[in-house]
Order: C-alpha cells, then sequence, then structure tokens
C-alpha cells in the first residue's frame, strides 16, 4: 500500500508531466523521435490531446507499444532546441494539405469532387458524405477528409478568395 | 475531373514503369511489384517509387534533371515489416535485422492507403520468409474508378456509374421479365392516350370553326353541335379511363418489383458472411434495401414509361402539326432546346438553393432528436436552457433560408411561366395574322395554341428525366453488386453434415481481419468433448475472435479448425451452427414475447423444454414473477428486463437445443457475484457432457475450467490447468489473477476503511 501511496505522490493529478528536468529529446539517425525519461530511452510518438484548439500544449508521449510515458504540459517547458524538434516532429506527425483555393467542386448523388490548389500544388480528390466529412474546427477554419481518410484543411475561411467560398459555403 | 485522374494515373504508371526498368537493366533484378508513395521523411509532397525485388528494395525518385537517386535496401537487413498509420500519414517501418533499429522504408499521405496496405501486405510475408519471391501476387487497388474519378462504394472495385451498361440492361430485363406483357399493354394505352391527345383539339377546331364562328348560323344543324359535344367529352372520358388503368397496371407491376427485389437481396444479405456484412455499414445496407430498390421501380415503372410516352408525344403531336401546317411547327419547335436549357439552369439554381434549406432543417432535426436521446442527462444536469437556445438557433436559421428561398422562388417563377409561353406568342402572332388574312381559321389557331401547351408542358421536368434513368440504373448495379457477390465463407460442394461429438481442435491456426496485420498467430490447441476451455487475455487480444473461428464466422487465413477431426470448411454450416450454443457479450433480444426469444433457435420447441431451459438458466423464477409469465413482450417498446435478466433468457436460449458446443463470451459479466453464483451453479450443470469455450475477465468465472488457454500479443502464450499455469513464475496468467486478488482486496480494504471513520 505504502508503495502505491509513494507512487501517485509523483504524479500530480495522476498525470506525469515531461519536462526539460526530467527527459531528453532527440531525433536518431534514421529520423526517429526518442526519448528518455526516468533513464529509459525508447521511441516517442507524440500524439496531440486536443489537437483543434490547443495544438501545442498537453501533448502525450507515447512509445512504439502504445504505451504513456508522460504528457507534454506545453512546448514552452522546453529549450529553444527541443522545442524545434517537437515541432517539427508534430508538424509532420500532423500532416495535411493546406488548401489555398478551391478551384472546382461538383456535387454529384452524395460524393462531391474538389480540385484545389494547396501549399503541395494542384490536388484532386473525392468526398464522401459531406455532411460528416468536414469538421468545422472553428468559425474560421475546417478540416476535410476525403474518400481515403486523406486530411484536407483550410486553415482561414475568412482569407479565402470568393470564388471559392461561394463554391464550399454550402457544405458549412 | 476524369481527365485529370487519368492524367496523374498515368504519369505516375510511367514513373513507376521507369523504376521498374531501370531495377531491371542497371541492377539486373526482377521486380514483384512497384508502388507509388507521395511523402519524403520531412513530410513534403515528393513522389517515390519502391521497387520490390528479389534482394533488395529499391526507393527511386527523379531528380530535376532527369537522373535518378536510388536508395537499396537489401531484404536480408530488415525484420518486421509493418504498416503505421499516423494521424496525418501512413509510414513503412521495419526493423534492421542487425542493431534492431527502427527504419523507415517510405512515407505517404493517406490517398495511396490501398495500394500502400496490399504492398505491406507482401513484403511483410516476404520479408519474413513465409512466401517465396515468385509467390508475391500483388494486385493494384484503387480507391476510385480510373474512368470516372468516383470512388467505388467500400471495399468494392466496380465503379456503379461505369457499369457495363449490357449487363445492367440484362439485369433490367431479369426484373421485368414477369411484368413484360402488363408493361407492353401499358405503352400501347400510352399510345391511344397521346392519340387521344392529338384528337381532342382537333374536335375543338371542328367545334369553333364549324359551329360556333359559322359564318351561316342558320345552316347549322343542332344535332351536329351535340354530336361534338358528345365527341369532346367521349374523347375527355376514355383518355381519363385509360390512363386510370395505366397507372393501375404500373402501380401494381412496381410493388411487385420492389418486393421481389428487397426479399431478394435481404435473403442474399443473410446469406453472406459476417465479413461481407461488416464491410458495409448497417445504414448502407438498410439503404440498398428500401432506398435502391425504390430507385429502380421507379425507372421500370415510371421514369422509363414517362420516357416512351414523351417521346411518343413528340412523334405524334409533331406529326399533327407537320401535318397541317409544317411552317408554323418548325417556328414552334425553334425555341423549345433554348427553353430546355434555361429551365436546366433554374433547375440547378434552385436546387442550390433548396440544398441549403434541406441541410438546415437536417441540422435542426439532428439537434431534437439528440436533445430527446439525452433528455436524461439534460435533466440530471439542469442544461435544459441551454439546449433551447441551440434548438431555437437552429429553427431560426431553417426560417430565414425558407424565408430567403421562397422570395427567390416567387421571383423566378412567373418569369419562367412567361417564357414558358413564348410559342403561344409565335403561335398568336403568325397565326393571328394568317386568320386576319382569312388563309386560316380561327379553329386552327386554337388547336395549334393547345398542341403547344402539349409539347411544351412536360418540358419542366423532362429535362431532369436523364439523369434520373441514370440514377436508377446506378441503382439497379448497386442493387445486383450485392445480390452477385459471392460469399467469402461458403459450404464447400461436398460439404457433409454430421451429428457432431464435441472434440475440437485448432491446427496451427492463423487469421487476421485484414491484411496487414494477424490478429491470432499459429495457434494450436485441442478439446476434448465434456472440457471446458477458459480462453484468458488483455482485452483486444482475440479472445473473441477465436470463438468466432470456431463457430466459423470467419475463415482461417492459415491452418485449421476442426470438429470431431473433419476440417469445419467441409461441414455443413447450417448443420454446424444449430449444435452450437453461444452466449454473447451483448445480448440482442428480438421484439416478440419471451417465449418466442427462447425458442428462437427452433420454432417447433414444446412448452416445456423452453421451460426446461429457462430452469436451467436459472431464468424460470424471474419469469414467473412477471404479470404475463413468458407471454411478457420484450424488445423494444416492450417490457424492461435488467441486464441480467436478459442474459439469462440468452443463456435459456444458447442451451435449449441440448447443443454439443457451447460458447460463452462474457456471458455472466454484465451479473452481479450473487447472480452470477446462480448461473455459475447453473453452469456448471450444463457444461456436462459438452465442450464449452468460455471468456471472462473475471478469472474466478472460469475456475471449472478443464483447460486455460492464455493470449498474448496473438499468440498462444500459455496452456493448463489453474494449478499449472499458476506455478509459472512471472507467468501472464499469474500475473492476472494476482492483479485481481488485488484489487478486491484492495476495494475489500477500501470498504472496511470506509467503515473504520
Amino acid at each position: 500500500m505504502s508503495n502505491e501511496k509513494e507512487l501517485f505522490a509523483e504524479i500530480p493529478n495522476g498525470i506525469k508531466y515531461l519536462n526539460k528536468e526530467n527527459a531528453v529529446f532527440e531525433m536518431s539517425e534514421n529520423g526517429f523521435l526518442f526519448v528518455t525519461a526516468d533513464g529509459e530511452k525508447s521511441r516517442a510518438v507524440l500524439h496531440r490531446a486536443f489537437p483543434y484548439d490547443m495544438p501545442d500544449e498537453y501533448i502525450s508521449v507515447l512509445n512504439e507499444k502504445n504505451e504513456e510515458k508522460g504528457m507534454i504540459r506545453a512546448l514552452a517547458d522546453f529549450d529553444d532546441v527541443t522545442r524545434e524538434i517537437l515541432s517539427a516532429e508534430l508538424e509532420r506527425k500532423y500532416f495535411y494539405f493546406h488548401i489555398k483555393k478551391i478551384k472546382t467542386l461538383k456535387d454529384n448523388r452524395g460524393f462531391t469532387y474538389w480540385t484545389c490548389d494547396t501549399d503541395c500544388g494542384e490536388v484532386t480528390f473525392t468526398v464522401q458524405d459531406t455532411f460528416r466529412s468536414i469538421t468545422k474546427i472553428s468559425d474560421d477554419k475546417i478540416m476535410i477528409q476525403d474518400v481515403d481518410g486523406c486530411r484536407y484543411g483550410i486553415d482561414s475561411l475568412e482569407a479565402l478568395d470568393k470564388k471559392s467560398m461561394r463554391k464550399i459555403e454550402l457544405y458549412l | 475531373m476524369s481527365d485529370k485522374k487519368t492524367e496523374q494515373a498515368f504519369t505516375e504508371l510511367t514513373l513507376e514503369e521507369r523504376a521498374q526498368d531501370l531495377v531491371k537493366v542497371k541492377y539486373n533484378e526482377k521486380t514483384a511489384f512497384v508502388f507509388s508513395c507521395d511523402l519524403n521523411e520531412e513530410c513534403e509532397r515528393e513522389i517515390s517509387v519502391i521497387a520490390a525485388a528479389e534482394k533488395n528494395i529499391y526507393k527511386i525518385k527523379e531528380k530535376e534533371d532527369m537522373s535518378y537517386e536510388v536508395v537499396c535496401i537489401p531484404v536480408s537487413e530488415i525484420k518486421d515489416v509493418k504498416f503505421v498509420s499516423y494521424t496525418g500519414y501512413l509510414s513503412v517501418e521495419c526493423l534492421n535485422a542487425e542493431s534492431g533499429e527502427p527504419m523507415e522504408i517510405c512515407r505517404s499521405s493517406y490517398r495511396e492507403k490501398l495500394r500502400l496496405t496490399e504492398a505491406v501486405k507482401w513484403l511483410k510475408l516476404y520479408t519474413a520468409g513465409d512466401i517465396s519471391f515468385d509467390k508475391i501476387k500483388y494486385k493494384k487497388r484503387l480507391s476510385c474508378c480510373p474512368e470516372c474519378g468516383r470512388p467505388f462504394a467500400g471495399e468494392s472495385q466496380v465503379c456503379h456509374m461505369c457499369a457495363d451498361k449490357r449487363i445492367v440492361g440484362k439485369q433490367l430485363f431479369e426484373l421485368s421479365k414477369d411484368h413484360i406483357g402488363k408493361l407492353v399493354l401499358t405503352v400501347v394505352l400510352f399510345f391511344c392516350t397521346t392519340a387521344l391527345s392529338v384528337v381532342a383539339p382537333n374536335v375543338h377546331r371542328i367545334l369553333i370553326d364549324d359551329f360556333i364562328k359559322n359564318p351561316d348560323p342558320g345552316s347549322v344543324l343542332f344535332s351536329g353541335l351535340i354530336s361534338v359535344v358528345l365527341a369532346m367529352a367521349a374523347v375527355s372520358l376514355v383518355s381519363s379511363i385509360l390512363s386510370v388503368i395505366s397507372n393501375n397496371i404500373l402501380a401494381s407491376v412496381s410493388n411487385g418489383i420492389v418486393a421481389r427485389l428487397r426479399s431478394e437481396l435481404y435473403a442474399k444479405i443473410q446469406m453472406m458472411s459476417i465479413a461481407g456484412i461488416s464491410r458495409r455499414s448497417s445504414g448502407e445496407l438498410i439503404s440498398r434495401v428500401m432506398n435502391d430498390t425504390n430507385q429502380i421501380s421507379r425507372l421500370i415503372t415510371y421514369d422509363s414509361p414517362r420516357m416512351v410516352e414523351q417521346v411518343l408525344t413528340l412523334l405524334v403531336v409533331g406529326g399533327a402539326m407537320m401535318y397541317s401546317n409544317p411552317l408554323l411547327t418548325v417556328l414552334i419547335l425553334i425555341p423549345a432546346p433554348l427553353l430546355a436549357m434555361m429551365f436546366r439552369v433554374i433547375w440547378r439554381y434552385t436546387h442550390r438553393l433548396y440544398h441549403r434549406q434541406w441541410l438546415a432543417d437536417a441540422n435542426a432535426s439532428t439537434v431534437l432528436h439528440d436533445i430527446f436521446k439525452g433528455v436524461r442527462v439534460v435533466k440530471v444536469f439542469g442544461t435544459e436552457d441551454r439546449e433551447i437556445v441551440k434548438y431555437e438557433k437552429a429553427v431560426r436559421e431553417v426560417a430565414e433560408i425558407s424565408v430567403r428561398n421562397e422570395t427567390v422562388w416567387n421571383l423566378i417563377m412567373p418569369f419562367a411561366n412567361f417564357l414558358m409561353g413564348i410559342g403561344s406568342f409565335i403561335v398568336l402572332y403568325y397565326a393571328g395574322s394568317r386568320v386576319l388574312g382569312g388563309t386560316m381559321t380561327l379553329g386552327e389557331m386554337t388547336m395549334f395554341s393547345t398542341y403547344v401547351g402539349i409539347l411544351y408542358g412536360p418540358l419542366r421536368w423532362a429535362i431532369s428525366l436523364p439523369r434520373r434513368i441514370q440514377m436508377g440504373l446506378a441503382s439497379v448495379s448497386k442493387v445486383y453488386e450485392i445480390i452477385n457477390e459471392e460469399t467469402d465463407v461458403k459450404d464447400a460442394s461436398d460439404s457433409v453434415t454430421m451429428e457432431i461429438n464435441g472434440d475440437v481442435e485448432f491446427k496451427n491456426v492463423t487469421f487476421g481481419y485484414n491484411d496487414v496485420e494477424d490478429v491470432l498467430k499459429n495457434i494450436s490447441f485441442t478439446a476434448k468433448k465434456g472440457e471446458m476451455i477458459g480462453i484468458v487475455g488483455r482485452s483486444g487480444v482475440g479472445k473473441s475472435t477465436l470463438i468466432n473461428l470456431i463457430m466459423r464466422l470467419y475463415d482461417v487465413k492459415g491452418g485449421a479448425v476442426t470438429v470431431d477431426g473433419v476440417d469445419i470448411r467441409n461441414i455443413e454450416q447450417s448443420c454446424l451452427r444449430s449444435q452450437m450454443g453461444v452466449v454473447l457479450q451483448e445480448t440482442f433480444l428480438f421484439k416478440g414475447t419471451i417465449y418466442a426469444n427462447i425458442a428462437y433457435t427452433s420454432s417447433k420447441a414444446t412448452r416445456e423444454k423452453v421451460i426446461a431451459a429457462a430452469k436451467l438458466a436459472n431464468a424460470h423464477e424471474f419469469i414467473m414473477k412477471l404479470p404475463d409469465g413468458y407471454n411478457t413482450y420484450v424488445g423494444e417498446n416492450g417490457y424492461t428486463l435488467s441486464g441480467g435478466e436478459r442474459q439469462r433468457i440468452a443463456i435459456a436460449r444458447a442451451v435449449l437445443n441440448d447443443p454439443k458446443i457451447l460458447i460463452l463470451d462474457e456471458a455472466t459479466s454484465a451479473l452481479d457475484t450473487e447472480t452470477e453464483k446462480l448461473i455459475q451453479d447453473a453452469l456448471a450443470k450444463l457444461i456436462e457432457n459438452r465442450t464449452t469455450f468460455a471468456i471472462a475477465h473475471r478469472l474466478s468465472t472460469l475456475r471449472n475450467a478443464t483447460k486455460l488457454i492464455v493470449l498474448n500479443e496473438g499468440k498462444l502464450a500459455e496452456m493448463g490447468s489453474h494449478e499449472e499455469l499458476m506455478r509459472i513464475e512471472n507467468g501472464i496468467y499469474r500475473s492476472l489473477v494476482m492483479a485481481q486478488r488485488q484489487m478486491s482486496k484492495l476495494s475489500r480494504d477500501g470498504e472496511s476503511g470506509g467503515n473504520d471513520e
């Protein structure tokens, strides 16, 4: 019993936070993120707890067996170098096509066919059931998922040109 | 769209082909398959091609100067290839065979998912040495039709819109075959109605010219006028009767077709394997049974006959007009295509408006549905006000949109109707001047006006006819996709029926729900008649999968499951399952009486047998306390039973037929310890003389088991009796038991601690 009490005392609110004092993050030669915490080195897969509204806070650090090694309260708890590594890794893990302009958007029998300019060039994709596949993250930001599960995002509806807006407004 | 897709497919193909050539020429190796990836290590868009050859895996990128950058990974250096899906991208990872360091073979966006999973399936098998190089059979899978860019439905690789028209035609014929006489009759009736529609204005002309406007009224015979009026009445009556008859025929044909299709489709879905059914959502299946069949019946009984009717009208009325005045006819027909186009534009615009209204409507009803479903939560947390505001907002949005739409509609429609009149204006001007000039009679003019109405009237909706017919054809191909689907779990042609004794054996069984991951790996064990086998392991380890295989809900990927030494794939499915009794974690009671629910598997079960089964399951006592006893209605809108009561009915249902193999998947998890004890005692009686497989999280439930099977990471980790397994130092079973004992001790401590205070 006493052992368990001690164990819980170490973890405030049951969450184990990683910060620059107790964890070291580094990239391996093969491009994998590793974390050393409690004297143990393991692969680190970052997973945001609130990807929509708090992308840089409350980030879970999982090993390859999907066990949580701890949580990052905020990226700000780390030094500049580590923060950069973590930010870049998060950016990659949450990769999506950033839509700049909607060129064509056709609707046919419940499927919509999109041609968009994105930060990765022009892409065409098909969305099934726009009702469920378009998620409003905020009043200004939406994410779209195509038939393959690939993600596309419009970071600011406000900044979108009028023509694109006219095409998409039916589905918002 | 389609051009884009083909073009894209084409360039990818050529890079893949070039990569294949490169490996062949420069490295002198034959490739088993190639596939493309669209992201680099930095998650930037960059196409690279992975070529899997016998000794090496090549990763080929094309540089700007048209030269190639090639990374070569020897197959001998990699192990444990796996497919990992991160939130934003997919990755094929492996371990270095020597150092054990993780490596990434390639990275791709979800756009390449189907190709990637197929590739990983083969890479994994080949690099693990499970199959030889020439046994690799990579199939390039697409999520969208390469012809039209439309996505395939679910796992299907058939495009319903591009489906071979001849096949669809044949299926349509097949469907309407039984009703062909009636359908021909309706076409004949249509022809008669159309002919009558030509006759009516003609009679009208006679009425005006020969009687009303007769320059010499004295010469008009009164009896002549009566016969003309009678003729008009007769034409109108006959055409009404004809349309009543043809509508009735069509209604009966339509209902006949829908009923037949639905039951055929439903029967087929029932015969499909669990895998085939769960590939599609229940919503999709319901939609195919209900909506698509409706769509088809509409096609056969409404759209197609209308099409025929339209063409007939155009030919007959147009012919009649041509006959009496060719020039005027041409003048009238010229604006028709323009009008059709205009209505198409209006239709698309209003469709857009109403689509928005529909969305708002759907949103409002979702809010409503949500609140009513969760009304207890709303009440408990006292959030009524917030929910009222939410619904008000949704309703206001609907109201605003409908007001806007009505305004637009009221603005457009009068103008549209005005334009519809264009034909009559032409007739009025042209014929009017002729009438004044004396070269045409007033009656002829009226006749032409009426003809214009007949020709122009259906334009408004006829423009959407091709689209509706296409939708109907797509439904035909969708419905027949299911009807023609081969079941993946099917009875062999030489399958046998046999009386099962109860010896079950797993021989090196491997199984996975998809190609990429195996849930069970190389499982072997035997269960003799009368033994009780407890299956233990963490959740998600494959316990339920294992019993699904015993019931043959899925077919094994490798190895075999045998009953009494016979591979279950050679036993008739209905024969196999009728001798098994199953109690699942989630009990489902059908709408009906308790009696009907217990007797579900054999409707001929005597009352005595049902009561005996209920007694065995310790259900009889509580059933007899209900006012209506065994006749109590349960299921939706029926009497609400507690979880434990439902469970006991399910157990009674399972043991009713005296099954030789009994399967209990968390059968007692919903029960309190006391009721569980009751059922445990009942089960102790039950398992005599039958082979029992039981899954339970509460390990104490399995204390009667003759043998325990412990699964870990898909493999059989430990096997033996409770005592034997407890003797294994650091054993999984031992640690699970210890953990559970600790838990109950802790909770006991907690309780006693609480009492002390």
